[in-house]
């Protein structure tokens, strides 16, 4: 990644305040609601802010986690912590990022429980439920959009329909994953153009 | 569940789904083998998870939390946190992968299969939430609002208050 070798005024990483990521970050741990997008924005915004990445280096820290299984900010927050202060900046960037969410996280599990087990709170817990439904459908609609913009959409769409069809079928996911692997490998111009494509995905996205 | 399940199956989870709730039907299908009803408990945990700060995918630490308590949510913490260290790895083999038409077309091919299983997992959790009108009203209304890009405790605030008022 260009912004781990980027060294401005011949500082190296260990130069930096490690502090300073661990603030940054605290502060985007704690007030980036709305999920994905809200956090990739509070971060561009922090990198902009302290002049710690230009936009293409933004970028290639966008591109390198959506390539990393599991959490794609988390992947991010690592590669912009350790570009700015090292090994210190990557810990403390996850440590920022991480420390307020989950106490905010288990907070508010903690008083769902409480508040379940008062009477009176199945239907509104009911209602709330629902609502989560409903922001379930919403996430999955948007991943649907970020992996169909990768490549062409109707093919996309069209393998789409096909997974569907596959996971309606196989009641088992790690099997229908094993079959999604298994055929990229075995006819991979099904999947992805044989040229090189480097254009980046957009950093809106929902991850 | 153990402290271990509890690691276990968020860990596989997170390290077999791409993107925010990428993990879900994987996670779905650990507590369905543990014997749990999971649609319930992950309905619960999205609700929190979506009013809370920070990725999507945090909703992973209230199941810990739902699960096991305090234990069970740092569990999990830790659980999330390995998967994105492969961006490590990733970062000093991608000139060598990138260019190879089988690893993007993996990507791609993982990518579409979790999209697909997550619209099943989606559909799964909407059939167990929606029981009358006011509930199906309540899924578009939670649908939209986040589309939208409405704060997710919007949502969840006119949720509670149309059961309080409405009954459902």
């Amino acid at each position: 990644m260009r912004g781990a070798r980027h060294q401005p005024s011949g500082q190296t990483p260990s130069d930096r305040h490690w502090a300073a990521v661990l603030m940054a970050f605290a502060r985007i741990g704690a007030t980036a609601f709305g999920g994905g997008s809200a956090t990739i924005a509070a971060m561009r915004q922090t990198c902009r802010k302290h002049g710690w990445l230009d936009e293409d280096e933004f970028l290639d820290t966008v591109v390198l986690s959506r390539l990393t299984p599991g959490i794609t900010i988390l992947a991010q927050a690592l590669l912009i912590g350790r570009s700015v202060a090292g090994l210190r900046g990557m810990a403390a960037a996850i440590v920022g990022m991480m420390a307020p969410s989950i106490a905010i996280t288990i907070t508010l599990a903690w008083g769902y429980v409480r508040i379940s087990g008062l009477p009176g709170a199945a239907t509104p817990l009911a209602a709330i439920a629902a609502v989560a439904a409903g922001f379930a459908v919403s996430l999955a609609l948007q991943l649907l959009r970020d992996v169909l913009r990768r490549d062409r959409i109707v093919r996309g769409a069209l393998l789409y329909l096909a997974f569907l069809g596959l996971s309606l079928l196989i009641n088992n996911t790690l099997v229908v994953m094993g079959i999604a692997a298994v055929a990229a490998v075995i006819a991979p111009n099904l999947f992805s153009a044989r040229e090189v494509d480097d254009a980046a995905p957009e950093a809106d996205d929902d991850h | 569940m153990t402290i271990d399940q509890v690691f276990l199956t968020v860990f596989l989870a997170s390290l077999l789904g791409f993107g925010g709730l990428g993990s879900l039907p994987v996670l779905r299908g650990g507590l369905t083998d543990h014997g749990i009803a999971a649609d319930p408990l992950i309905l619960q945990s999205l609700a929190v998870g979506n009013i809370s700060p920070g990725p999507n995918g945090l909703y992973l630490i209230a199941i810990g939390y739902f699960l096991a308590g305090i234990a069970g949510a740092g569990a999990a913490s830790v659980a999330i946190l390995l998967p994105p260290l492969l961006v490590l790895v990733l970062e000093r083999v991608r000139e060598r992968l990138i260019g190879k038409q089988r690893f993007r077309a993996c990507l791609q091919s993982l990518s579409l299969a979790v999209v697909a299983l997550l619209t099943v997992s989606s559909s799964q959790l909407v059939l167990h939430a929606a029981r009358g009108p006011v509930t199906i009203g309540l899924v578009i209304l939670g649908a939209v609002l986040l589309t939208l890009r409405v704060p997710s405790l919007v949502g969840v605030i006119a949720a509670a208050a149309a059961g309080l008022l409405l009954g459902l």
